[in-house]
């Protein structure tokens, strides 16, 4: 990103912009209604008129308006595709009452998911019978069926049609304010009803359907793996690597899935890009040894890593992370740089034209703004430091960044190596004295260097990440870590130190059990020393707190926040440090101090609530709560 | 790079044709189980017929009337496990005297 080059006469994050202006057409529709035709009809309009006048320069502005407009009818689309004999539908309109016994027939959508007292059905639901009468329908359901420890591997497989009785349930019960209701966490992930099944003897398994066979296989092998690593290793140890390899968050036992929650580090569990980069990474680095043919590289790991992501259940962080896999690597294949806020925005184009409704969906908005804020603020940040250390007489920058002294010995501290340096002088005819920070003529250790600057720039992600997911975490979880931004560091190497010796474990144990024990001991070692840290922050009630959310129109409050963020963001990819004709030596003085003096304010309005916390008045209050059984909560 | 493009495609056309199985129809659990000759069809047994079976009172016999007359004639026989105060094991007990045609 060198400093000094023009700025191109086109926008380098086209989908970005098209993303944001597609969700914000969503946005306009979830609030107003908005007739589909004439979204429709301006969409058009405004394609037709861009193409007309392709050569002025508000071309752009309409393909964006296009787009804002095409996000609206979407929404509109799917807020009409709901037919009226989706089980959603029947439920909600009263025709099936919530909590009778149904009979539902479908098929089986996945292998039954395996948990600690049972499994979990989910079914493509065809017809229901309810009170004698057979009706058509459309809709998942999911199912909870109690099995014995031992009996998880039931009858009814993926693929197979099966016949349920059971009681569906799909009515909110009374929740804490601020809790989702559960309807709308249903309609989040696509599923209609929940229920519970008795007894096994009433899932009638009719037949079996076509299913994909390589896909049957990598259930299958998911399957042998969670009972792989159940065998061999402690629950809470067995637990964080089903969760997190594999998806599969039943086995976390309560403590454990405590201490993420409160040292805000359960996102680490979910699988996204941390893993598909990890997997995608290794799977590279090994074809890389065997082909030089990127097409081969490229198809391959695209073989492998689209299956697993379609085994870990598909959920919006890891295809997120996937797509921008892919993307990246076939810019790779094609002899491109692919730029990661371009491929963020195709990744966010995809999935909101899939689903419109996932953009009010907390883990789109959650996996969405934490890669923004590395990819738009940290990694550019990361960036701009390292070239500040690092920096030599080039004909390009000639003269030493124009920053602050403290900020040019911190940055040299972290990156300057004088031995590279030493190398690059003998190739120059001329000679040049540098005068770096006095710390380095005690020639730090390159390794301690190079720990000091892993450490700083996992901080710097983590702290920039929790400044950015702020609001999120307020609204989705009510509670605020600040120890996760210590805790991501730790918690994040020991469990991948971890998942490397289980699933070596796993590997050498249909071989040697007596080969594998070392490596499972190992795993159980990291699980401990990972766990203490967490541990020790939540028992002296250093790892979180609670915080309340704003509702209503006080909501704008989480909007505007990020007016600030964005300001700084663009501050920093703007920074011009190498620049000796600007008087501003840090960054960019008019945008940047502002914006960090409101994101402050906002930061203590979030946090503090200042303006909706009552004041005491000296007086206790009681407020009774009708349960409607003649009792009372208060 | 194209003869490599055309022979990925072909393969993948073959696995992905290969790969889907066939249907195949399962007989219901139902049909297998030896029925005792005097067993009782549930979707029209009476109060006094229900007592007859083992381990059904008075209290639960009115309970499967009055759980067929909300919910519908029962499909199969296992359907009666739907009844509150029906377990499972009762119910292995008095399945071959349950029939529901």
């Amino acid at each position: 990103m060198p400093e000094d080059r023009k700025l191109p006469n086109f926008n380098r994050q086209p989908m970005l912009w098209l993303a944001a202006s597609f969700a914000a057409g969503i946005l306009a529709a979830s609030i107003a209604n908005i007739d589909l035709r004439a979204l429709l009809a301006s969409c058009a309009f405004l394609a037709v008129a861009a193409i007309i006048f392709r050569k002025q320069y508000f071309a752009s502005y309409l393909i964006i308006i296009a787009f804002a407009a095409a996000g609206a009818a979407s929404t509109q689309i799917e807020k009409l595709s709901i037919a009226p004999d989706r089980i959603r539908v029947l439920y909600d309109n009263g025709t099936i009452r919530s909590g009778d016994p149904v009979e539902v027939e479908g098929i089986l959508l996945g292998r039954p998911e395996p948990s600690i007292d049972g499994v979990f059905l989910n079914l493509r639901s065809e017809k229901v019978t309810y009170r004698g009468r057979e009706q058509t329908v459309l809709g998942n359901v999911r199912l909870f069926l109690p099995v014995k420890e031992s009996e998880t591997d039931i009858d009814p497989k993926y693929g197979s049609r099966v016949r349920i009785a059971c009681k569906l349930e799909r009515e909110d019960e009374y929740l804490n304010p601020g809790v989702l209701p559960k309807r709308e966490a249903l309609d989040r992930v696509g599923v209609d009803a929940t229920g519970s099944i008795k007894s096994q003897l009433l899932v009638e398994r009719i037949a079996d359907e076509s299913v994909f066979l390589p896909l049957e296989w990598v259930y299958d092998q998911r399957a042998g793996l969670i009972s792989d690593f159940r065998n061999n290793l402690g629950r809470s140890a067995a637990g964080i690597m089903i969760a997190s390899l594999l998806g599969d968050k039943y086995f976390l036992d309560k403590d454990t899935a405590d201490l993420f929650r409160d040292g805000g580090t359960f996102h680490i569990l979910v699988i996204s890009g941390l893993h598909i980069t990890f997997i995608g990474g290794l799977l590279l680095l090994f074809l890389r040894q065997l082909t030089r043919n990127r097409w081969i590289q490229f198809l391959v790991t695209m073989a492998i890593l689209w299956p697993y992501t379609l085994a870990v259940g598909a959920d919006v962080p890891v295809v997120r992370a996937s797509i921008m896999f892919t993307i990246v690597l076939y810019s790779y294949v094609i002899y491109r740089q692919g730029t990661l806020l371009n491929s963020l925005g195709l990744c966010g184009l995809i999935l909101l034209v899939w689903r419109p409704s996932d953009l009010f969906n907390p883990s789109f908005q959650l996996t969405f703004v934490s890669v923004a804020a590395i990819v738009a603020m940290a990694y550019p940040l990361i960036d701009m430091l390292r070239r500040i250390g690092s920096w030599t007489p080039s004909t390009q920058y000639p003269f030493p960044p124009n920053v602050p002294i403290w900020l040019k010995r911190f940055c040299e501290m972290l990156y300057w190596n004088g031995d590279v340096w030493a190398v690059e002088s003998k190739r120059q005819v001329w000679t040049a004295n540098l005068f770096k920070s006095p710390l380095l003529q005690k020639r730090i250790v390159g390794g301690v260097q190079k720990a000091v600057r892993f450490v700083f720039e996992g901080l710097l992600v983590s702290l920039i990440v929790q400044i950015w997911m702020l609001p999120l975490a307020v609204v989705h979880f009510h509670r605020v870590s600040i120890a996760s931004v210590l805790l991501n560091l730790w918690v994040g190497l020991l469990i991948a130190l971890e998942n490397f010796a289980a699933v070596i474990g796993v590997l050498l144990a249909h071989l040697s059990s007596l080969l594998a024990a070392p490596f499972f001991m190992f795993a159980e070692v990291f699980n401990w020393l990972m766990l203490s840290v967490p541990k020790l922050f939540s028992d002296n009630g250093w790892a979180s707190f609670r915080l309340p959310a704003y509702s209503d129109h006080g909501r704008i409050i989480y909007g505007v926040y990020f007016l600030p963020i964005l300001f700084m963001a663009l501050a920093i990819n703007r920074w011009k440090p190498f620049d000796i004709k600007r008087r501003s030596k840090l960054v960019n003085k008019p945008v940047l101090y502002p914006a960090f003096a409101a994101m402050l304010i906002l930061v203590c309005i979030v946090v503090f609530h200042p303006f909706s916390a009552p004041r005491p008045d000296g007086r206790l209050h009681f407020d009774f709560l009708d349960v409607g059984q003649g009792d009372s909560a208060w | 790079m194209v003869e490599y493009l055309k022979t990925i495609v072909v393969l993948a056309a073959i696995i992905f044709t290969l790969s889907c199985s066939g249907r195949q129809v399962y007989q219901a659990q139902t049909d297998l189980v030896s029925l005792s000759p005097d067993a009782v069809n549930i979707n029209t047994a009476s109060v006094g017929e229900l007592e007859r079976l083992p381990h059904i009172g008075r209290k639960t016999a009115e309970t499967i009337i009055q759980f067929r007359a909300e919910s519908g004639p029962f499909r199969r026989p296992e359907y009666l496990l739907q009844v509150r105060g029906i377990s499972e094991k009762r119910f292995l007990e008095i399945r071959p005297y349950l029939k529901t045609e």
